[in-house]
């Protein structure tokens, strides 16, 4: 894996306001790197913040404080965001996680695909719309039958994968899937996470995958980022992550994974973490390339 | 604080009102000044064309028209201050007692059509959601369609020439029969045909709004919940969904205060029914400046006041408008 | 041992735009007290459809085909929306997926629980009421009951809703609760707690429970028997034990396999081929038989009967049948009869 930094996430910070004077940091504090080329996961549970990072990473909200460097683009810049808009926004896709509304109902799938390129006036290299359509169709394991249907007419799996055609017509080096396997079922979840390893291979894109639990995301994702409460907890090549979790909070989602089994699931035991000692947690280098938010007077030790 | 914070509130509505009305008089009184026509005649009459220059110069001082609009305005504003609002050049009157003699008669017609209206819309509404797609709610949605493709003043002009010229049962105009002014069966025959057009014209548009709102209530997924528990359809529909309508029908009333009120003028002039809104007609037609200046802003002060209520009724309703947060932290804690 | 719920046979047909979808098709299973019986399938399968028809709150366009449920030995399939509504709450109650929109936004937490409480316990005074409410509020683990009565749905977190709508559901003593898919939608930490919470509330008050899911790893943790479902029909049903350690039907090992706990590390997960069936017309034979790599011929013609492997143990498979060519279960190297 090459070290090549795609994207440098540094000291982002976003606040939202509730009321006028409410203010909440959705995402505090968060630095990272993504090497070009890696799956790059992103766990927390829901109101962690990471699906706000993801949306400030594709320029759809304007950060508070920090800087996100993309390859030498400050794209947190509103003016270098401009001169660079069109590479930026052709080369960086997004995938949601629920295809029924992010959809739009009302347009054929073909044309859904195709959108894209119609809305960047770029001519489609196989020839028409439709052809293009067509064959990313096929690429993402959809007959062409489909290609005349309405959204509402397929299944959700079948939805995600319209969803991931639209994205690669744009041939884009940077992918953000921002849970797109949450709301479909176990079986069909494995259909597209197989779909995004394939298409990585293939591609060699660099990708961003978010995720609440981290079943799947070990077995897709290079490294992964922890995050609870706004703040990055923790950060680890995936192997490491799950022989040797460091932040109680990491632990607590490994050990939530149902296991199949039910002799051991009936004899598993939560853990449960509330926050503790997240004030006076610093961020620390466990071991070569293991970042994780470890208590200041307990450097380096887990708890 | 609490209370504070309640001040500043009710006062920036209070401000935005008070601006409002402002830009609104201003925007009426040169109007009103720059449509053409001759502001004497609805003083003078025919005498107006009979009128020397200096006898209509004479004419127009003594009425305060000669002035320049900015400084004319400026003097109605102070006089109006102090409750003066000048004379109506029709009836030569001052334009309170004008109002005064006639606001009455709208207020009944309005006020008791809103009233039939809203209520006839609820029930109508809950019915039509309570048979969905069954044989009573096609039928009532059928004929709802129909009568509010009808325009009103058809529809008045249709009644009247069954009622009054044909069965000869109600009386085609006016408020009240010559010299019948206390009797309140006479005012009441008087009133049924404006009333039905009142209300049929707007109460289908309500009824269907209430009943598609329930609709999505009853579709909604707490209702499944309440069924599951063994909740009976009569309480599911009016402790779940119909409270749930409510406030939404409530900021919907007070939108359509105004909404009536125009239903109100159409209906005054075709009846002839001596309301406000026959009055505003003919006080725009004649250029009876002071009248029709007073008017506008009764109807604008309404409509607008109507809104903020609404306005406020919806950010009531709204629980991301009141001051409790819980913070993620305290969920998690108990969660 | 009585059965609590008996289900025969039972076949729910709904009208849709583009014909008749057979949504369950000939179920039979039994439901004892105190058990708690998961039904997994992928989404699409029936199993929402089989609970909601059992308590008859599908909408009109759904009907009941075919078959009979008895209740604690009562036919109630032709029951009537008036007798349902006795039994529902009292007898059996169900949570639902979405907590976030199975509570009414505009009435407080208590009150709702309250209203429960009220409708088959209609005598209570109103103090007897709020003890009962607050009661539900601590056996299902909502600290501050006493506080969090009077607030808004809005104000609580997915899990507290969700404990809410237990109580809501638990407020008559139930003697069956259905829980559709009551974790899919809440955080995976948050998922284990109501899990287990459901399992204690179970074991304490002794309630039967069908849990219905599409994830094979959730239900291991509080099953007493699992049954699979595929295309509107169980195909195989047996204790926790005999479905997770010698699964029978090639249903249910795809299922296993394509859970990311059984990759180990390979290049990529398992997957089943192909699509389950449309079922406004559903397959002659077996509807799995097209994405089987195990389908012998006759799956394809006749539609397999239940096998019995143990008295507990049925799956509905050809390869079952002693004619049937031997093979090995790619699961846990057991070998099929």
């Amino acid at each position: 894996m090459s070290k090549e930094v795609l994207l440098d996430v540094k000291h982002l910070t976003q606040q939202f306001h509730l009321t006028r004077k409410i203010k909440v940091k959705a995402v505090d504090d968060v630095s990272f790197q993504i090497h070009k080329g890696e799956i790059f996961g992103l766990v927390g549970e829901s109101g962690s913040g990471k699906s706000t990072v993801a949306r400030c990473l594709m320029n759809i909200y304007q950060p508070t404080k920090g800087e996100i460097w993309y390859k030498d683009v400050n794209i947190c810049d509103k003016k270098e965001f401009k001169k660079h808009k069109k590479m930026l926004q052709t080369r960086r896709q997004m995938i949601f996680q629920d295809s029924a509304s992010s959809l739009n109902q009302k347009m054929k799938v073909s044309d859904i695909i195709t959108e894209p390129m119609r809305i960047q006036h770029i001519t489609p290299p196989r020839g028409s719309f439709v052809k293009e359509a067509a064959f990313q169709m096929e690429y993402v394991g959809l007959e062409n039958s489909f290609l005349d249907r309405y959204p509402s007419e397929l299944s959700g799996g079948q939805r995600q994968r319209v969803a991931i055609a639209r994205s690669l017509c744009m041939e884009p080096e940077f992918l953000v899937a921002d849970e797109p396997i949450a709301s479909l079922d176990v079986s069909i979840q494995a259909q597209i996470v197989n779909l995004f390893r394939h298409l990585q291979e293939d591609h060699g894109f660099t990708f961003l995958f978010i995720a609440h639990d981290l079943a799947m995301v070990e077995y897709l994702c290079d490294r992964v980022g922890v995050m609870y409460h706004g703040k990055l907890v923790e950060l680890a090549p995936a192997e490491e992550l799950y022989s040797n979790p460091v932040h109680p909070y990491t632990k607590t989602l490994l050990s939530a994974i149902p296991v199949p089994d039910p002799i051991r699931e009936r004899k598993r035991v939560l853990q449960y973490y509330h926050g503790e000692g997240m004030e006076n947690s610093v961020w620390t280098e466990v071991s070569p390339g293991h970042f994780a938010m470890t208590q200041a007077d307990r450097k380096g030790c887990s708890i | 604080m609490m209370r504070q914070k309640k001040l500043v509130y009710y006062g920036t509505k209070s401000l935005i009102f008070l601006i409002s009305v402002f830009i609104l008089s201003v925007a009426v009184f040169y109007v009103a000044r720059l449509a053409p026509g001759d502001p004497l005649i609805s003083y003078y009459g025919d005498r107006t064309e009979k009128m020397s220059p200096e006898e209509r110069e004479w004419a127009m001082g003594k009425l305060g028209l000669n002035e320049p609009i900015s400084v004319q305005y400026v003097k109605w504003v102070k006089n109006a201050f102090h409750g003066e609002f000048g004379i109506s050049f029709k009836y030569k009157q001052d334009v309170l007692e004008v109002i005064g003699n006639r606001i009455g008669n709208t207020l009944l017609l309005g006020g008791i059509g809103f009233i039939i209206m809203f209520a006839g819309a609820l029930l109508l509404g809950i019915l039509c959601a309570w048979y969905e797609n069954r044989m009573a709610d096609r039928i009532l949605c059928k004929l709802g369609t129909i009568s509010s493709c009808i325009p009103e003043f058809w529809m008045a002009l249709v009644l009247i020439l069954i009622f009054s010229v044909n069965l000869k049962v109600l009386p085609s105009s006016g408020a009240y029969s010559t010299g019948n002014a206390g009797n309140v069966g006479d005012r009441i025959l008087h009133l049924i045909m404006p009333l039905t057009i009142v209300v049929l014209e707007h109460l289908w548009y309500y009824a269907y709004m209430i009943r598609n709102k329930i609709l999505e209530e009853v579709r909604a997924d707490y209702v499944l919940l309440a069924k599951a528990k063994g909740l009976n359809k009569k309480k599911l529909m009016f402790t779940h969904c119909v409270r749930n309508v409510m406030p939404a029908y409530l900021s919907i009333m007070a939108i359509a205060v105004p909404h009536v009120l125009g239903g109100t003028y159409v209906v005054e002039s075709v009846f002839s029914y001596p309301g406000i809104g026959a009055l505003s007609y003919e006080s725009a037609r004649y250029h009876d400046y002071n009248l029709l200046m007073l008017l506008c802003m009764m109807s604008g002060i309404l409509v607008i006041f109507c809104n903020i209520v609404s306005q406020t009724i919806n950010e009531q309703i709204d629980p991301r408008m009141k001051d409790e947060v819980i913070t993620e932290k305290s969920e998690v804690v108990e969660g | 041992m009585e059965h609590l719920l008996e289900v025969k046979n039972l076949s729910v047909s709904i009208e849709g735009s583009l014909g008749e979808v057979q949504a369950v098709r000939d179920v039979s299973f039994s439901l004892k007290k105190g058990e708690v019986l998961a039904i997994v399938g992928e989404s699409g399968c029936g199993k929402s459809v089989l609970c909601k028809s059992i308590m008859k709150l599908l909408p009109p366009s759904a009907k009941i085909k075919e078959g009979s449920i008895h209740v604690n030995g009562q036919d109630i399939t032709c029951y009537r929306e008036k007798e349902m509504q006795k039994l529902r709450g009292k007898v059996f109650s169900m949570i639902f997926q979405d907590p976030m929109t199975s509570l009414n936004p505009t009435i407080k937490i208590g009150k709702q629980i309250a209203e429960a409480v009220l409708i088959h316990n209609r005598k209570y005074t109103k103090a007897q009421v709020d003890q009962k409410v607050l009661r539900l509020m601590e056996l299902v683990g909502i600290s501050h009951p006493k506080e969090r009565y009077h607030q808004y749905p809005w104000q609580f977190s997915g899990g507290m809703r969700q404990r809410c709508v237990m109580a809501i559901a638990l407020a008559a003593d139930p003697d069956i609760l259905f829980a559709d898919e009551p974790t899919t939608a809440l955080d995976v930490t948050i998922q284990a707690q109501i899990l287990d919470l459901l399992r204690e509330i179970q074991k304490k008050l002794g309630t039967a429970m069908i849990l219905v899911s599409h994830d094979l790893g959730v239900v291991a943790r509080v099953a007493d028997r699992v049954a699979v479902m595929y295309a509107g029909k169980i195909v195989e049903i047996g204790t926790a034990e005999e479905v997770y350690y010698d699964p029978r039907h090639p249903y249910t090992w795809g299922l296993m396999k394509s859970l990311p706990a059984f990759a180990n590390g390979k290049e990529s997960l398992y997957t089943i081929p192909g699509m389950p069936p449309t079922l406004i017309h559903p397959p002659k034979g077996d509807a799995f038989a097209c994405r089987n790599e195990y389908a012998l011929n006759i799956d394809y013609e006749e539609m397999p009967p239940m096998f019995k492997i143990t008295d507990t143990h049925y799956a509905a498979t050809w390869l079952l049948d002693p004619r049937a060519p031997q093979i090995k279960s790619p699961m846990g190297g057991q070998f099929s009869e």
